[in-house]
Order: structure tokens, then sequence, then C-alpha cells
């Protein structure tokens, strides 16, 4: 048995069945992964938005309380300019006010007031040190505007926060500015705000004003404050689209979300935002991503455990035992059987057509084999009856000659030795005894040759049939060398065939055409040959006699003839004998013929290798 | 020595065919020579025993001619004594038989045959065969043994 088709596929090749059970099993869970990743960026996106929404709240809220800070902050200095211990420029009345209103106010990191050139008369927190603000930017821009005025950030010189300068003038009813109030709003709330209201960590506030300058960082606020960071594309976007939502990475490499919103004290723009950051705002889901696809990753073995095991026990299991019944039927064990009981469902029904199929084989199997017999008994028998006719055929042509050769020789002697005393007549009957004698002589000789053809063993050799079949034809002309006659032998295609039959049948067929134009002045005889597609053939036509088509088919009878003897000598086997031969090359004879104009005879040989398998070739000689 | 002073044993059951035979040696002046046997039987007596009123051919034979089929004891028979035996196996044995199968031709050189001849239907042809083979064997060939 040739094993490459029959090859055991292992278990994980790709054809294998389990591989497919589990190839199935990925190709559901395939949905339930595209869902769970959708579902992911859904909340992904809804997560996003939550956050924008937040930042964006959270902006605004701050934005709110800033701006109140700020009008609370004028509505103070506004209350403080009527009071008589500043329009009197009382300096312990001042200390012992702004005292009280730092102790309630803890959004005040101080609160001072100066006079016009500068010089600080009165400050909470307290201080022994005589302080000059004349050259603060604030305090300069008051002296101008006589409104208030927010300064840029700084660190506090006596609290040491950040905060942000605010002036404010006070003036006497004439409207001369006689002091300036001064405080620093405390920023540092902000930071506390972001820590205080649960933001994510990492999360950041900032605060610009509308020239892009850094009023309140966080974290970090040390080395932002105070810095014009118009080109900040934070920045820019804030002042450009003054509120909504938008995405920033910082030094940091730190993504965030950032809400932000606008806000005005009563003469100026501020900007606040409010940075979430993103992996914060994401990792929520991300965790419920990771925990899906743990779920779905256990889920997927487990079921292609299952199916790994289910496919060997109800797929691969049965497979394999039909799989090794079919090999064990295929090597003629014809009583294997898969067996009851049978499984339900199609691999059960399989089992058990094949069952009832290995029935049919058997049944068939031996019934092939009866006739098989009955065919071999029948063929020995044909064959000893057939040995049996050509012995009888062989021994009664064999016998014959005895008598023949006494007759043939006695009524010679008798010429011979009382020729004398016969009259003419006599002679005449003698003589027609002797040429009866020579006629059934050949008859005879023809007989055995038939006979002998039937038995004889074909012995195959390449033959050259042009040299053949000019070799024949110059020995039949040489008998009648005077006669006007012309042989034309084409080319012919070499043939595979035993040398002495096929020569035989060139000679009949030549010798056949000579006879029947000998009544031609002309006689012209052609020996053709072609090559077809399975089988070789050659013709030998002539421009004699001709027969009339219908006796086509008797002229290859044993004795038959289509012409009378006295015309035409013969015994009529010639082509009996072509036929025969030919019949044993498994070829074919078949002839064409027209009255009186000539007649074609032609034989085919196979083109394949006759050698030993020749009909009758097997028949031994005894 | 042999009394009856023949060289030529013709083994032939066919009565006929023997006078013919004979007829074709008598053309030779050889007819007084033959001795003929009826039967395989006949001719190994002849040829062996040498009490019997025609026996001891053996000693002077200078060929035999066998035909093939014979009653009792059949020519390959005949043919297979002469040639085993160590006084007669150097006379010439000439087949002369009705039989042109290549069977019998090559079972009788087979078993030591000298020549082997297809009798001629046609009587021209047989006297022919018959007159040149007595000449032959008998006046051209010479015998290997004393």
């Amino acid at each position: 048995m040739n094993s490459s088709p029959n090859k055991e596929p292992s278990r994980l090749s790709l054809g294998g069945l389990r591989l497919r059970a589990i190839f199935l099993v990925l190709l559901a869970i395939i949905p339930l992964l595209g869902l769970t990743l959708y579902s992911y960026l859904e909340q992904r996106a809804d997560a996003i938005a939550e956050a924008q929404r937040d930042a964006v709240l959270v902006a605004k809220f701050v934005a709110k309380i800033q701006q109140t800070l700020l009008q609370d902050t004028n509505q103070l200095f506004q209350t403080l300019t009527q009071l008589p211990q500043v329009l009197q420029q009382d300096p312990e009345g001042c200390k012992l006010l702004f005292a009280r209103v730092i102790e309630n106010h803890e959004n005040y990191t101080a609160l001072i007031a100066a006079y016009p050139n500068g010089r600080v008369f009165a400050s909470a927190p307290r201080t022994t040190e005589s302080i000059q603000v004349g050259d603060r930017p604030w305090f300069k821009s008051v002296l101008q505007s006589r409104d208030m005025v927010i300064g840029e950030p700084q660190v506090g010189r006596v609290s040491r926060r950040f905060s942000l300068p605010i002036a404010f003038p006070v003036q006497n009813p004439t409207g001369q500015l006689t002091a300036v109030l001064a405080t620093g709003l405390d920023l540092e709330w902000l930071g506390r705000f972001i820590l205080q209201t649960g933001l994510p960590a990492q999360s950041t506030v900032l605060m610009t004003d509308s020239n892009g300058k850094v009023m309140f960082k966080y974290p970090n606020p040390e080395k932002y404050i105070g810095k014009q960071m118009p080109e900040s594309p934070i920045i820019k976007t804030m002042i450009s689209r003054k509120e909504g939502v938008t995405e920033g990475t910082c030094a940091g490499g730190v993504s965030r979300l950032y809400g932000f919103t606008r806000f005005s004290s009563p003469n100026q723009e501020f900007y606040a935002a409010i940075g979430i950051p993103k992996d914060v705002a994401f990792a929520d889901i991300d965790r419920v991503l990771k925990r899906n696809l743990l779920y779905l990753g256990l889920v997927a073995l487990l079921v292609i455990a299952a199916a790994w095991f289910w496919g060997g026990l109800f797929i691969v299991r049965p497979i394999k035992k039909l799989q090794q019944v079919t090999r064990q039927l295929t090597a003629g064990d014809l009583e294997v059987r898969t067996g009851p009981p049978y499984r339900s469902g199609e691999l059960g029904l399989l089992a058990r057509d094949f069952d009832q199929m290995a029935d049919v084989i058997q049944e068939r199997d031996t019934r092939l084999k009866q006739a098989a017999g009955e065919l071999n008994r029948r063929l020995l028998e044909l064959n000893a009856a057939y040995k049996e006719l050509e012995s009888f055929s062989y021994t009664v042509a064999h016998d014959l000659r005895a008598p023949l050769r006494g007759i043939g020789g006695f009524s010679r002697i008798l010429l011979e030795d009382a020729g004398d005393k016969l009259d003419a007549e006599g002679i005449r009957c003698l003589n027609i005894i002797q040429n009866d004698i020579k006629k059934m002589g050949d008859l005879i000789d023809d007989l055995l040759a038939f006979s002998r053809l039937g038995r004889r063993e074909i012995r195959p050799a390449d033959l050259n049939m042009e040299d053949l079949a000019r070799t024949v034809s110059a020995e039949l002309q040489k008998p009648a060398p005077e006669r006007n006659l012309e042989i034309r032998i084409q080319p012919l295609p070499p043939a595979r065939g035993d040398r002495e039959m096929i020569r035989q049948v060139l000679e009949n067929l030549l010798d056949n055409a000579l006879k029947f134009t000998a009544p031609k002045e002309a006689a012209v005889i052609e020996v053709t040959g072609e090559v077809r597609q399975e089988e070789t053939v050659y013709c030998v036509r002539d421009n004699g006699v001709g027969f009339e088509m219908e006796y086509a088919a008797k002229l290859f009878e044993v004795f038959q003839r289509l012409h009378p003897e006295s015309e035409f000598p013969g015994t009529g086997m010639g082509l009996a004998i072509v036929q025969r031969i030919v019949q044993r090359h498994r070829g074919r004879v078949w002839g064409e013929g027209k009255v009186g104009e000539g007649a074609k005879f032609c034989f085919s040989l196979p083109k394949e290798e006759t050698g030993g398998k020749v009909i009758g070739g097997e028949q031994d000689e005894s | 020595m042999n009394p009856n002073g023949a060289n030529i044993l013709l083994v032939e059951d066919n009565p006929q065919d023997a006078e013919l035979v004979i007829r074709a040696l008598k053309k030779q002046n050889l007819a007084d020579q033959v001795q003929v046997a009826r039967d395989g039987a006949e001719a190994l007596e002849m040829i062996f025993d040498s009490d019997g009123e025609r026996g001891g051919l053996w000693e002077n034979l200078k060929v035999i001619l066998l035909d093939l089929k014979l009653p009792k004891v059949s020519g390959f028979e005949v043919l297979e004594k002469i040639k085993n035996e160590a006084r007669t196996k150097a006379i010439p044995v000439v087949v002369l038989t009705s039989s042109p199968e290549e069977s019998d031709i090559k079972e009788s050189y087979r078993l030591g045959a000298n020549s082997y001849v297809v009798k001629p239907v046609e009587y021209d042809n047989f006297i022919a065969a018959v007159a040149q083979l007595g000449s032959y064997w008998l006046l051209l060939n010479r015998t290997g043994y004393e």
C-alpha cells in the first residue's frame, strides 16, 4: 500500500478535525472580542466627554470664585475708603482695622495703606521696618488711573505666599488722592481647591490674563507664575476661543484634557483652565477592558479545551475507527465491520452505511469469485476442446496424406508400368487422378499450415516492412518474368510482429494480386502503408478482376472462393490464413473491390508492443 | 555377419509407402539391400535380437529409414533405443515421415536422428527424395563403425 495518500494527519495539522473545531470556537469568540473593544471605545469616548465636562465645570467654578474674590476685594476697598481711620490717615487706627480685616478674610495675605509718595503708614500683618512701595508698578498705575489696579502676581514679602497685588486710591471729597490702599489676594487657594475637589492626581489649574501672562499655575507655581507665555498652545487656544475644551501635553509628558473659560474683573479679563490627565480619566475603563479581555481569554481557553476533548471523543475517535476499518477493507479483509451499537447522529449513520456497503461488497466479492471460478472452469474446458480440435484437424490432415501418396504413387506406377496397354481415355483418366491428387495435396498443406498458425507461438520482432515486401514480390515475380507487371512499393512504416507470419501475409496478398491481374494486359500492383493513431495499416491494391463488395466478408472464410478454380487456381485458404495471422497479432483485415476494376486488401497491426500478448500465444505445442 | 546382407532397414507400417520406397530404391539398384519392419517392436527385434531368423541386423546396417507414427512402439522410442545402445548408436537414422511439425523435428534431433525428411506427397518428388537418400547414405556416406 502506498503510504503517502493515507498519511495520518498530525494532531495539529490544518486539516485535522480538532483544529477545525478550535478554529470555530475562535471564530465564535471574535464577535465577543469585537463587542468588548467596541464598548471599550464607547466608554472611552464617554469618559472623554465626562472629563471634558468636568474640566469645563471646574474651570467655570474657579473663574466664578476668582471673579467673586475680585469683586469682593473691590467692595472691601470701597468700604475702607469711607472709613475715618483711612480718610484721616490714622496709622494706629488703620493698623487695628487692617488686622481685623486680615483676621476675618484669609484670602488676603496683607493689607497696607501708603502715602502718595509710596511710604507705607499702616500694614497688617504689622511690621516694624518702614516699607516703601512707590516703585511698584501697581502703585504707579493706581496713581495714574485713580481706580482699582490688579498688579502682577508675586510672592508676598511677609506671607511668602503667591498673591495678587490689588491697589485702590483713597481720595478726599475734592477728588485729591490722599493715600493708596493695597492688598495681596491669595492665589494658593487654587492649589488647595484642586486637591480638595477630588480631581484626579496630576490635575492642573492655570490662570492667565488676556496677554498670556501666567497669573497662577498649579502644580509648580514658582516655575511659571509671572511668565509671559502667549505662544503656549493651551494659552493660545484659551485666548482665541474664550471657553471650551482642548487637549495638550505638558513638558512632563502627561497628556491632559483642558477645560477653560474667561472671566473678568471690573476692568480686566482673565482666563482659567483646568487640566485633567487623560490616563487618569481612562484608568477605570482600561481596567475594565483588561478584566474583560482576561475573562474572555479564560472562557476561550475553557471552550477550546472542551472542543479538544469533545472533538476527540465524539468526532476523531469514531472517524479513526471508521478509517481503520476502511483500510482493513481496502486491504482485502471483507469481514471487517464497525459494528453496533451505532452512535446517534451523522457519524453513526455513516458507520451504519459503511457496514451496509461492506455487506454489499462482500456479497459481490463472493459472487465475483464464484463467477471467476465458473469462468476459469469454462476456459479450461474451452482450452481442452480447442486443443482437441487442433489435434484432430492436424491428425486428419496428416493421415490424409498417406493414402493420397498411395493413390498418386500407384496410379503413376500404373501409368509407367502398364501405359502401353491403356488407350487414350484410360491415360486421360489417370492424368485427371494425378491432377486431383496434386490439388488435394495442396489443400492438405494449406489446412495443415492454417492449423499450425493457431498453435504456433508468435515471436515478435521489429520488421522492415519495405524490405520484406520487396523480397516477397521479387520471389513471386520469378516464375513469370515475361508478364507486363509493375509492382510499386511505397515507403512503408516499420512493424512489430512474427517475421515468418507477416511474410506469409504479404506473400498471400501479393500472390492473390498477381493471380487476379493475370487477365490484364498491364498489371499494376501497389503496396502502401500508413501510420494511424493506434495502428499501422498496410494495403495491397491491384487493377485485377476485382470482386463484388457484397461478398467481401466471405473472402476471409476457409475454402471460400469467389472465382471458379478453372480460371484462378488456389485452395481458397490464402485470405483465411491472412486473417488468422493478423488476428493473432491483434490486428484487423478488410477488403474492397469492384468487379473488373481491381481489389484492395488491407491489414492493420496495433502500434503497441505485441510481444507475448497475442491471441493464442500462450497455447503450448505438444 | 548378417546372413541377409541388408544395409538398409525401412521401418514403415504403411505397405503402400513401403512399396513406393522399395520401388524408388530399385531404380538405384539398391532394393535387394532393404529389410522392412512393419512396426517399432519388429524393428527393435530385427536390429538387436541375434537369435531370430531376421535378427542381428545392426552389424552391417548403413542407414535406418524410420517412420515416426508406428503401431506398438513409436518411432521416437525406436530412435531412443538405437541411440542409447553403444553398439548401435553410430548407425545413421533418417526420420522419413509425413509430419512437417516443428515439434517432431526438434524431438527427433534431440534423440539423435541424423537427418529428417518429410515425405513428399507427389510421386515424382517422393521417388526422387528416396532415391537421393539411398544413394547418399549407401554410396556416398561412410559409416563410423566397423
